[in-house]
């Protein structure tokens, strides 16, 4: 069983050398999406082992992902985890969501309650869960979170969302296909409240899902 | 009289600058023909606003100030459609080529 990891990145010198080398050790390729990186995001991944593909401009993260979903086809793998470049994830988990995919097709890593998480996040993200649950009737504790494991169904999975929508977009693929998912508690590291979702992001995303539910 | 000698200068001024735009092959031949009636069409209502006339009573429109407040509504809003629509086409144009080119590196690997 080939397990891939991807990693969709934008600026992330500071800490792509230290994601990759931690990842490398519970899979069996890392591949990192440099999405038009204005640093040395690409340089350093490379020399870290990753695979690395380069965006020739910024498309936002679900473009990156879908051109990392696209490369873990061509590479075989038979299950996959997404993380953030950021550090924000603690690549040792990648164990526990993978063991996850025994009685599940996707398997979402729900972020810990944590003090550092900026408060206009906290409450965006518990509204949007309560959108997302409504709308679809699918009880998802953590629909922004970035870490997730999926089996070969990650093969069918759709999105057109390049920015970060993709991540409730992902999950609006669970009652397309009738998938089975499964949530487990992960740690986060908040190195930098600049970077990451915006308010203006959460509105895009609340309406999106609207429209999204409407097209069904 | 000097806002209509303004208003026909300017259409014509457009007109040139249609018709080199043609010429430079930056326009297509059917850009060059709407674009060259929609400046002519704008001289015309500005030098001759009485002629416009025949075309108001049937469409129960008071003046010619208020037909070309109406039409440059509803053509900005087609411009702003067509452009909205343009955009959309080259962004998705542009994700394909992009995510292709980085695919590419994966081949050569």
């Amino acid at each position: 069983m080939i397990k891939v990891a991807i990693i969709p990145c934008y600026n992330e010198e500071r800490t792509i050398i230290d994601v990759v080398g931690k990842v490398k050790r519970y899979v069996d390729k890392v591949i990192v999406i440099d999405d038009g990186s204005k640093d040395e995001t690409t340089r350093l991944a490379r020399e870290a082992g990753a695979i690395v593909l380069r965006h020739a401009t910024n498309i936002g993260k679900g473009g990156a992902l879908r051109t990392g979903f696209r490369a873990a086809e061509l590479l075989g793998a038979d299950a996959i985890v997404t993380l953030d470049g950021d550090g924000q994830h603690e690549p040792q988990e990648i164990v526990n969501l993978f063991d996850g995919l025994k009685n599940a097709d996707i398997v979402i890593g729900v972020r810990k309650p944590n003090e550092r998480m900026p408060g206009v996040f906290k409450l965006g993200n518990v509204f949007l869960n309560a959108l997302f649950c409504n709308l679809f009737g699918l009880r998802i504790k953590d629909t922004q979170s970035g870490f997730r494991a999926f089996n070969e169904c990650y093969k069918r999975l759709k999105w057109g969302s390049n920015d970060y929508r993709v991540e409730t977009e992902v999950l609006t693929n669970i009652n397309k296909y009738n998938l089975r998912y499964k949530e487990i508690a992960i740690d986060t590291v908040y190195n930098d409240a600049y970077k990451g979702t915006t308010v203006l992001d959460g509105i895009r995303i609340a309406l999106s899902m609207i429209l999204w539910r409407l097209k069904g | 009289m000097l806002l209509q000698a303004f208003g026909a200068v300017f259409a014509i001024l457009m007109i040139y600058i249609t018709y080199i735009s043609w010429k430079r092959k930056e326009l297509k031949a059917n850009d060059f023909i709407v674009w060259g009636a929609v400046w002519f069409g704008f001289g015309f209502a500005v030098v001759f606003p009485e002629a416009l006339k025949i075309v108001f009573k049937p469409l129960h429109i008071q003046g010619a100030l208020w037909f070309i407040t109406i039409a440059s509504v509803i053509f900005l809003t087609l411009i702003m459609f067509y452009l909205f629509r343009g955009f959309r086409k080259q962004n998705k144009r542009l994700e394909n080529l992009v995510e292709e080119l980085a695919l590419k590196e994966l081949d050569k690997k």
